[in-house]
């Protein structure tokens, strides 16, 4: 009697067990992969390059590891800079971490190192099923010859920030005034302006980055570029730099530019201006937002989010790129599986990354969970995810976005005619390549 | 026989002692810069295992390539008034803490602290510091003067990396300097007194001869030290606007780790390495000391 009554105890708690895990998100939580390797296997990865970001990976690894007892990981937080030095060197040489995170333009340079996803770590039979698992044309990037070599862990793309209590200060309705195009930016601007006495800008309507990295304008210029349905670079990776298309994207620039100079963006905080009601509009992706909270938390309720103006006010306007997860090629198989095991687990917990760091993972389940449906905008930054113009596949980004950056700051802060600082554009970016 | 053998005159005690160093300096040192030196004669990158030998190719791109002149010539700028301004300060500075003056070793600390900030912190500090509205500009306007765009102007990108360097270099040539001050035996001082001598008369005749080994020294490490420091003009100007504040070695890290260019960057990496080279040759024969 007592044994009978222990079995159906202990049957119930296993169902319960099953439940739960079934229910916490993705495909792994279920239980390891038919075929996951035995033996002892370590794991050595450099993680995300923010502390937030980091701790959740964290979390998610612990998981894992009780699902994986004869797996240890050895994971680091890995700012972005020097993990690429690191990655730079070792990859090439044989070495490096087993799995690794890495910004998406890099991934041309890293590809001959990588190994491609596992689908079997996944539980799944196919490529074609790993691809289901996530939103329409978002792992185009990270695709190769119909494989894919990396996964998200976060991808954004950039959506309007706007700063409720100081755009409604100046008159201002939302969502009646809020700009759709760059012209309508530019008219704003004038209106949002203000300086002090003393000839000081306090408010500025719209801040581009221009000291917290060269992506924060190089992609801005390649996304314009490509909302226009040209290219930066055709098929052959000749640059198309003075377009008519590229011409109309520097004109965002010169005619968005005001007191350029004065801000204090940096690039370990990039979304300063905008947290210190320097800028009444701003742009980031969905982590932006938490981001800039943690900075001032008094904007908490305070920001509204738009679409990214365009050109045409269409969609499209914003670039799409995102921090990856890949696998050393130079890893034995046995690590290789369990690498993507790993990457599975994390990436199929995206609302949990959302929900500690506000940065989104572009895989379907994510869009599914009540607590991501229930967050303010989110249909904003989906439809920017969807709409965004992804970045240029070439091994040579690192130069085109230092072209870039020179072409823009020649525009900006040493009014050149947009033409020839097209022009040089062009003829730099060409002698950084060797060509 | 044995004792012998092992005793404190035999010469190859010398050959062990230096063995260890030998070897890291090789492994560390004279191997990596060979394998670059190799490295600038082929077309290698890191998104290519396969690398051409390509003869001096690598060379004769660099004497075309304007960004490559421009970093140049800003290198010429900021190592020339850096060196010039950590000199002359250090030296005004060592003198005057070489004094007996009361709480002598507080002040010795307080000169000697920015050199031992941690090196990443000093860009972003001085960041703020080279804000339109901070602390830099304000003082200048307290003075009368124009405040200046420090970071994003190609002036004055160039000005503020040469202040925040020699913010950092100078106390380290301080030091330098002290140390040779020290040496100079008090019996000179006493002497030209006794004959009359003023200060500026003692500092020409005595201090300043006394202290060209010092000098010497002085100068080979603020070259090297200001050569290759790239951190700082990475991390304030990112060598902007328009590549205006791109130094050698910013050139060289973009290059080879941004473009992936690993043949071109060691080619443009043995160029600075033979300016160095070059810069410590004739401070040598320049500070010469007659034996």
């Amino acid at each position: 009697m007592r044994r009978s009554r222990l079995v159906l105890v202990a049957t119930l708690l296993a169902v319960v067990l099953s439940a739960l895990l079934l229910g916490s998100g993705g495909r792994a939580a279920r239980s390891a992969p038919p075929g996951f390797p035995t033996g002892s296997i370590t794991l050595t990865m450099f993680g995300s390059d923010e502390a937030p970001g980091f701790h959740v990976e964290e979390r998610l690894i612990a998981e894992w590891q009780q699902l994986h007892p004869n797996v240890t990981v050895q994971a680091q937080q890995t700012p972005l800079g020097p993990g690429f030095q690191k990655l730079s060197t070792q990859l090439p040489s044989g070495g490096g971490p087993t799995l690794f995170a890495v910004f998406e333009p890099w991934i041309e340079g890293f590809v001959p190192y990588m190994v491609p996803a596992i689908p079997a770590a996944f539980g799944l039979a196919s490529m074609r099923q790993i691809y289901d698992l996530y939103l329409p044309h978002s792992l185009d990037a990270q695709s190769r010859g119909g494989a894919i070599y990396c996964l998200p862990n976060s991808a954004p793309a950039w959506s309007l920030l706007v700063n409720k209590p100081l755009f409604t200060a100046a008159s201002l309705r939302i969502p009646e005034d809020i700009p759709r195009t760059w012209a309508q930016v530019a008219a704003l601007q004038k209106k949002l302006t203000k300086y002090d006495a003393n000839g000081q800008l306090v408010r500025r309507g719209f801040g581009i980055r221009y000291t917290a990295g060269p992506q924060w304008y190089a992609m801005l210029f390649v996304a314009t570029v490509e909302s226009q349905g040209a290219r930066v670079l055709d098929r052959d990776g000749t640059p198309l730099l003075t377009s008519p298309a590229a011409a109309n994207a520097m004109r965002v620039f010169q005619e968005n530019a005001v007191a350029p100079t004065i801000t204090k963006d940096v690039q370990t905080s990039p979304y300063q201006d905008f947290a210190d009601g320097l800028d009444v509009m701003s742009y980031g992706g969905a982590n932006a937002v938490s981001f800039a909270i943690r900075l001032n938390p008094d904007l908490k309720g305070n920001v509204y989010v738009s679409q990214l103006p365009s050109l045409s006010g269409k969609p499209g306007g914003s670039p799409k790129y995102s921090f990856d997860y890949c696998v050393n090629k130079n890893a034995s198989a046995a690590e290789q599986f369990a690498a993507w095991s790993l990457i599975d687990y994390i990436t199929s917990h995206g609302v949990v990354r959302f929900m500690n760091t506000g940065s989104i993972t572009p895989r379907k389940n994510v869009f599914e969970a009540p607590e991501v449906k229930s967050t303010p905008f989110i249909e904003v930054f989906k439809n920017e995810l969807i709409y965004a113009q992804r970045l240029p596949q070439t091994r040579h980004w690192g130069q085109l976005q230092a072209a870039i950056q020179n072409g823009v700051q020649k525009v900006v802060f040493k009014n050149v005619p947009v033409p020839q600082a097209l022009q040089e554009m062009q003829q730099e970016y060409l002698q950084a390549i060797g060509k | 026989m044995r004792r012998r053998w092992l005793g404190p005159t035999q010469p190859w005690w010398g050959a062990a002692f230096t063995a260890p160093v030998l070897v890291l300096l090789v492994c560390f040192k004279f191997w990596p810069m060979s394998y670059a030196a190799w490295l600038s004669l082929t077309n290698a990158s890191l998104t290519d295992r396969a690398r051409r030998f390509i003869g001096v190719s690598n060379y004769v791109r660099l004497s075309h390539d304007t960004t490559f002149i421009g970093a140049l010539e800003t290198t010429a700028r900021y190592v020339g008034a850096t060196i010039a301004v950590s000199m002359v300060l250090g030296l005004a500075l060592a003198v005057l803490i070489n004094q007996k003056v009361p709480a002598r070793g507080v002040f010795r600390t307080l000169l000697f602290l920015p050199a031992v900030v941690p090196l990443i912190v000093v860009p972003i500090l001085w960041q703020f510091l080279f804000h339109p509205y901070g602390l830099v500009n304000n003082a200048l306007k307290a003075l009368g003067l124009h405040p200046v765009n420090w970071l994003l102007s190609p002036q004055g990108a160039v000005g503020a990396l040469v202040v925040a360097t020699a913010w950092r270099l100078t106390p380290l040539c301080m030091v330098i300097y002290l140390a040779g001050l020290q040496s100079i035996p008090g019996e000179l001082y006493e002497a030209a007194k006794v004959d009359g001598a003023g200060a500026v008369r003692r500092f020409q005749s005595i201090t300043l001869p006394m202290l060209k080994p010092t000098l010497l020294v002085v100068v080979v490490f603020a070259i090297t030290l200001t050569v290759q420091n790239f951190v700082l003009a990475l991390v304030m100007t990112g060598g902007g606007p328009d590549n205006a504040s791109t130094t050698l070695s910013l050139f060289v890290y973009q290059t080879g780790f941004l473009g992936f260019q690993m043949g071109y960057a060691s080619a443009a990496a043995l160029v600075m390495l033979l300016i160095i080279v070059a810069f410590t040759v004739v401070s040598l024969r320049a500070f010469r000391i007659e034996e």
